[in-house]
């Protein structure tokens, strides 16, 4: 355990270090950037006043001095400040979470759900033709990109049928009579983005339900069960499923930061204002500030989520536990 | 695996007669956003630029993103991962450690932030993506060689004093083959989705008509969806995308079954 969270730990350096380095190893320097376009005449700042600004900023300071003081910055959760927004970046990312959380959960829960429920339904059919069209039918889609899924999504249930909205969040300008009509609201607006990434996730969920459930068929309790004479549904609902559950949980928090990853460009595809649409907004401003705090806050996600899926794991299975 | 077969083929053929389209696919050849016609069997976009000529050359792009990061991820990724696993020691301990490192490094941020900074361009999308993916083929890799060692042929190469390199190139790369090669078709498919999801950011190469470059142009069309331009003008790229990708994994999977031993059962060592 302690070495699998010190890798973590490494990872986490090397995002932050990267975050850190990359702008810095990039030739020329922000005030070469803000000072004209390319191809301009960038003759705005002279020389001198280009080492003030830099001095200032700190800039001309040695590299491992500024990195301490960025990591002093991260420490206090100060992200920098948005060029484009022209607000604090850490506010912003702030702001938009939720909307994130909701997507990257919302679809994580769905597809466990339905990925359970189709393993079961896989299982208790095994070897004939719901099995195997299962299998195939979600391997092939399980290998679509969310975005994808999205678009056609976007393009049919939207675009062609009008039963969702094309994006956003919520309905610009609307008033709401009751709280009812306003959750309404969301979960429409949430409706098509989450079932875009449940799409691409619920192959995982399948996949593990029914290795799982078949493994526990096999063993012995279920045919002491089956011998007492415990009727079939219980058999298949009390004693296998619930056993057959246990790695399905360590899963969900791996399957939550491959979700945080395919959120990134779903939310593009509906403008759904979470963090991925953020990272989008900031690729297209050229707002780097804002481009790498929403990266940092993204990757720190991931590596949480995979963290908690393997501390589940060494929790929950008693063979792998401990030595 | 016949089915996908046949798509990648017919993908394929697409990007090498890309030459032999008819307009060009980076200038107007006919009215905006014309509907598919005899002159323009796809259709035009908002620019009268023809869709066909694009998904044509746009093929290449995505083939070349895919092969790329396969040859170069797998190619390190094998090498990385047989030479740990023959080794074994600090050298096998070190690299695994790289590996779960890397491995659980959230890969299209990264891609974004890097595509973002660094500027645009299939090489550099290939490069990074290799930088980030070879350990899955070196994990792959070495669990096999890890069998292979215990091998008497092996062990009787070893005692004769073949070096490191030598027992790599003869015995035990060619041995692993087959299962790289599945491995690979994976990373391919990678290396499409990858490609098409920076494009359709807006980060992809502006010089060239990528699938993902024709779907990001089509969703900025303000009302795109109320109108009917989206039916030639998002589904010829997005279908080509989405074959491309499916024909991929379906051949991975194929592959996979078939040389993997742990899901073949016993003694897999590949045709």
């Amino acid at each position: 355990m302690k070495g699998r969270v010190l890798s973590y730990l490494l990872t986490l350096w090397i995002v932050v270090t990267v975050n850190f380095l990359l702008p810095r190893l990039l030739p020329g320097d922000p005030f070469l950037f803000l000072s004209g376009e390319v191809g301009q005449e960038a003759a705005v700042l002279t020389e001198e006043q280009r080492q003030a600004l830099l001095s200032y900023y700190g800039l001309d300071r040695p590299l491992a001095e500024q990195y301490c003081s960025y990591l002093g910055m991260l420490a206090r959760g100060d992200l920098g400040f948005s060029i484009y927004f022209k607000e604090r970046v850490a506010s912003l990312i702030w702001r938009r979470l939720p909307w994130s959380l909701l997507v990257v959960g919302g679809a994580t829960m769905l597809s466990l759900g339905a990925g359970v429920a189709l393993g079961a339904a896989s299982v208790w059919h095994r070897g004939q033709g719901l099995d195997k069209g299962l299998l195939l039918g979600l391997l092939v889609v399980g290998e679509i990109p969310p975005f994808l899924v999205g678009m056609a999504l976007l393009v049919g249930l939207a675009g062609v049928m009008g039963w969702f909205p094309l994006g956003g969040a919520r309905t610009p300008f609307a008033t709401y009579a009751s709280f009812a009509q306003s959750l309404m609201d969301v979960l429409q607006h949430a409706a098509l983005p989450v079932a875009a990434l449940a799409v691409s996730q619920v192959s995982g969920f399948y996949l593990l339900s029914r290795n799982s459930l078949v493994t526990v068929l096999g063993k012995d309790f279920i045919r002491t069960a089956r011998a007492k004479g415990v009727p079939e549904r219980l058999v298949r609902n009390r004693h296998a499923l619930r056993n057959a559950l246990l790695p399905i949980v360590t899963r969900t928090a791996m399957q939550f930061g491959a979700a945080v990853g395919g959120s990134v460009l779903v939310e593009n595809v509906f403008a759904y204002p979470g963090l991925g649409r953020l990272m989008g907004e900031a690729v297209a401003a050229r707002d780097y500030p804002l481009l790498q705090g929403s990266f940092l806050v993204l990757a720190l996600a991931v590596l949480g989520a995979n963290l908690v899926a393997d501390v589940l794991y060494r929790r929950l299975d008693l063979r792998v536990g401990s030595p | 695996m016949k089915t996908a077969l046949a798509l990648l083929a017919v993908l394929g053929a697409l990007a090498l007669g890309a030459s032999l389209c008819p307009y060009p696919p980076d200038m107007p050849s006919g009215p905006p956003l014309h509907p598919p016609g005899p002159r323009h069997p796809l259709g035009t976009d908002d620019l009268g630029v023809d869709i066909l000529a694009q998904v044509c050359h746009g093929a290449r792009v995505s083939m070349a993103a895919g092969l790329g990061t396969a040859v170069l991820a797998g190619g390190v990724g094998g090498v990385l991962g047989a030479w740990a696993g023959y080794k074994g020691g600090m050298a096998d301990a070190l690299l695994m450690r790289l590996v779960d490192v890397l491995l659980v490094l959230p890969t299209l941020p990264l891609l974004i932030l890097l595509a973002a900074m660094l500027g645009p361009g299939v090489d550099r999308v290939i490069l990074v993506l290799a930088l980030l993916s070879w350990p899955r083929p070196a994990r792959i890799v070495r669990a096999q060689v890890l069998s292979l060692r215990e091998r008497t042929y092996v062990k009787a190469a070893r005692l004769y004093g073949a070096g490191t390199w030598y027992m790599l190139r003869r015995h035990l790369l060619p041995q692993v083959g087959p299962l790289l090669g599945a491995s690979m078709v994976r990373l391919a498919g990678y290396g499409v989705v990858a490609e098409a999801s920076l494009a359709f950011l807006g980060l992809g190469d502006p010089s060239l008509r990528s699938w993902g470059a024709m779907l990001n142009q089509a969703t900025r069309f303000p009302g795109l969806y109320l109108t009917p331009y989206w039916r030639w003008w998002v589904t010829a790229p997005w279908l080509a995308l989405t074959m491309l990708v499916v024909a991929l994994a379906v051949l991975g999977v194929g592959l996979e079954r078939l040389f993997d031993p742990r899901l073949r059962g016993e003694g897999g060592r590949g045709a």
